[in-house]
């Protein structure tokens, strides 16, 4: 029991992790289909998951109204809303007023998707627009240096992406600098240096670092140096 | 023949001899052999242009369709089976919606151009309205039949597709054994002005051009790997009964190991009579260059960099990890988010709060959500120390099992399997919003002390880290999406950055020889900056030095 828990899965983490490294570099038509069937191995295991991943969120509901946790009120919400939509998708029959099958566009299901799940999808996201106001502000007040040079950069970015920026830019008198024009204040060009320069330069200076962990990690993990993410208590 | 005769005949030779000049440059000494690239295999081809070609000369490649060909794209008997019992499966289910869509169509736009007249005549409010809902009430019937027929042709996707399209692959051999039988040369360039043709010196993507000693430099390059087999017009070839769609010509790829015939046409570009703007290719003359045989390659050269470097590091890793046993007490810079964890679920202890952990927004086939899972066992241990509730949502299944597993053997370890509670650690849903909507939900219920935001998150993660600090909860999160960090920073009290996510297990676990494969990723990134402060120096003060630049792309 020890051996399938323990060193099984780092044998099939070494040999598969190996596998797939080695598969990157030949294009042949075979290490193709074995890659294919690994990622078909992966749906498989994925759809049995899924199956788990319903039982426990039942479970989980199921328990919190039991025990009456706060907000258990919702976990009701939650189970008639599941035991509606999977009715709606696997009803044996066809629910009147709706498209003769279901699972079919003008089927209940198909109805309760669009007009309902797509519409509170869409609030949560129009959400963030408020949440990006009320994160700026806590971000932008000039309490030190940092801070401070972060509200500038913000506020060029701002008024230098909308078209009042160009307004403002082109209204600055010019000066002539190694033979080209240039306006005192250009939003434009300030803008594209703030993103192109330091912001390009920190962002890539991140993605190399990430990267070069994501090696690291990968090589802890193929040869079972980090095994954390095995659990295997009983 | 009398002088006069012979006098006209001369005029006529003097006339055509200037056209003659004219003629589009030929091909010669053209060489063929394989080449790869990232596409595949191919065929390249060397040649020379006999004289200066003009603006108005133009070229294409055509490769010979064989039998061998065809018959890599033939079905086998039961794919085909499956293939004609699909199509009649969707011929019997999708006729009348054709028909019906097809009568729906004339509606709507019968219906559409009454309104868009009444609009024009100015008609009066009530009539344009009434024209208006008349057109959306047969927008809407059109709309319907079209989510019907789109379904259907989802389904039949489904029902076709084992490994490879079925129905690409039966309409690939229809063309290719259509276009055998005809003249079997197919197009694989198109009309491609020869002004624009570079020489292989141009081509970096390129690797095992096998076409002998001949010299390369300055010479015509040009590869073909696919060509564009057109639609023969045949019963067999026409899907228009099922709505499919129709393709009036097929990308068909070389495949390896069969040999090629290969054919250049020369053309004029000459104006067209009905667009002055462009101009038609007008055939000047046909040149059989040879044949050749792509070959499938064992290993993709143009990736040897990769290689090397992937080999390079590995190793350096591998030896820090070796000198780690030896000596255990490395030093590795303090990192502010990964101290300031035990003060988090201390506060949650001292508070009777629980700690919401997330592990991010993909798979556990990403690196990311590994990090947060590995991150998970580490904190978990902590937890059960202090004797505080954990809480685990979860939006992928596979994750939350895994976590499952995780946070278990965290409170084994820690000699507290009593307090795990399996319910802690569950699966919300895999709907982004959805996912975000419920666990904003239990951070504003459940009121958290501490809350960790590790993997990978996109546009919900400034909607979870606002409601955390609303709840004012500590919040650590850790993250490598680059363009999420900025809203983790402003809202969180601490953040690991991109590298730290990774480092974190290693960091809170303190296991030598985690800490050895930090050191060998800190070595091999102080190499990639030396790359890149030489490649900067070069570029600023001297000639630039390409070889260091091939030698990093494509990495």
């Amino acid at each position: 029991m020890i051996f399938l828990k323990r060193q099984f899965p780092i044998i099939i983490a070494f040999v598969a992790g190996i596998m797939l490294w080695i598969r990157y570099y030949i294009p042949s038509e075979t290490s193709n289909s074995i890659e294919e069937g690994y990622l078909n191995w992966v749906r498989i295991i994925v759809g049995f998951a899924a199956i788990l991943g319903i039982l426990s969120l039942l479970q989980h509901h199921l328990i919190k109204i039991r025990l009456k946790r706060p907000g258990f009120a919702f976990s009701y919400v939650t189970i008639a809303a599941f035991i509606l939509m999977m009715l709606a998708g696997l009803a044996p029959f066809a629910i009147p007023g709706f498209a003769e099958k279901n699972m079919e566009s003008g089927s209940l299901f198909n109805w309760l998707y669009e007009f309902t799940f797509i519409p509170m999808q869409a609030t949560m996201f129009s959400v963030l627009a408020f949440f990006i106001a009320s994160a700026a502000f806590r971000a932008f007040r000039a309490r030190s240096m940092e801070a401070t040079l972060l509200l500038l950069a913000a506020l060029i970015m701002m008024v230098g992406r909308v078209p009042i920026g160009d307004l403002i830019s082109n209204a600055t008198p010019t000066f002539q600098l190694f033979g080209n024009d240039y306006h005192v204040i250009d939003l434009e060009e300030w803008t594209s240096w703030l993103l192109n320069v330091p912001n390009a330069a920190a962002k890539r200076g991140i993605l190399l670092g990430v990267y070069l962990s994501q090696i690291a990690i990968a090589i802890r993990i193929i040869f079972g140096i980090e095994r954390t993410y095995m659990g295997g208590g009983d | 023949m009398g002088m006069g005769k012979r006098i006209l005949a001369c005029l006529a030779l003097l006339l055509l001899l200037p056209l003659q000049a004219q003629a589009a440059p030929a091909p010669v000494d053209q060489m063929l052999g394989d080449v790869g690239n990232d596409d595949g295999s191919a065929i390249g081809i060397f040649w020379d242009w006999n004289s200066e070609p003009t603006g108005a000369d133009a070229f294409s490649l055509e490769v010979r369709v064989n039998q061998e060909l065809v018959d890599h794209y033939a079905l086998t008997e039961r794919q085909s089976q499956m293939l004609s019992d699909a199509r009649e499966w969707l011929r019997g289910e999708i006729a009348d919606l054709l028909a019906e869509r097809t009568a729906a169509a004339a509606e709507m736009r019968t219906a559409n151009d009454a309104l868009n007249q009444g609009i024009i005549d100015k008609l009066d409010n009530a009539t344009i309205n009434q024209l208006r809902s008349n057109y959306w009430a047969k927008y809407k019937v059109h709309r319907r039949l079209e989510q019907r027929i789109t379904s259907l042709h989802e389904e039949f996707a489904s029902r076709t597709y084992h490994g490879e399209d079925l129905r690409l692959k039966a309409l690939t051999w229809e063309y290719l054994k259509q276009a055998l039988a005809g003249e079997s040369w197919v197009d694989a360039t198109g009309a491609t002005p020869m002004t624009e043709v570079g020489t292989k010196a141009g081509r970096t993507d390129l690797f095992g051009v096998n076409a002998g000693n001949a010299p390369d430099a300055g010479r015509k390059f040009a590869t073909v790997g696919t060509i564009s087999v057109p639609n023969p017009g045949t019963p067999a070839a026409d899907d228009s009964y099922t709505g499919l769609e129709q393709f009036s010509s097929i990308p068909v790829n070389l495949v390896p190991d069969i040999e090629y015939q290969v054919k250049m046409s020369t053309y004029e570009m000459v104006p067209n009579p009905e667009n002055a703007e462009e101009s038609l290719p007008e055939l000047d003359n046909q040149y059989t260059l040879g044949s050749a045989t792509p070959l499938s390659n064992a290993f993709d050269k143009s990736k040897w960099n990769n290689l090397l470097f992937a080999l390079f590091f590995s190793s350096v890793i591998l030896t820090f990890i070796i000198l780690a046993r030896r000596n255990p007490n490395m030093f590795i810079r303090r990192i502010a988010g990964l101290e300031a964890v035990d003060e988090a679920i201390g506060r949650a202890t001292e508070m009777g709060k629980p700690v919401l952990y997330l592990c991010g927004m993909q798979s556990l086939s990403e690196l990311p959500t590994l990090a947060a899972i590995n991150i998970l066992g580490r904190v978990a241990g902590k937890i059960a120390d202090y004797e505080s509730d954990l809480i685990v949502p979860n939006r992928d299944p596979v994750v939350q099992t895994v976590a499952q597993e995780v946070v278990k053997e965290g409170y084994l370890n820690a000699g507290r399997p009593d307090a795990y509670r399996d319910d802690n650690i569950f699966f919300l849903t895999d709907d982004q919003f959805s996912f975000t909507a419920a666990t904003c939900g239990i951070m504003m219920r459940d009121k958290p002390a501490a809350i960790f935001l590790m993997g990978y998150y996109y546009a919900e993660s400034l909607l979870l880290a606002e409601t955390g600090a609303d709840t004012g909860a500590i919040q650590i999160a850790g993250t490598d999406a680059e363009h999420q960090l900025p809203f983790f920073i402003v809202t969180c009290d601490y953040t690991l950055i991109g590298e730290e996510l990774y480092a974190a297990s290693a960091y809170l676990s303190r296991e030598p020889m985690l800490l050895g494969s930090l050191k060998g990723q800190d070595v091999a990134k102080a190499i990639m900056m030396l790359i890149i402060l030489l490649q900067a120096i070069f570029f600023i003060f001297g000639p630039q030095a390409d070889w260091l630049k091939d030698m990093v792309t494509p990495l």
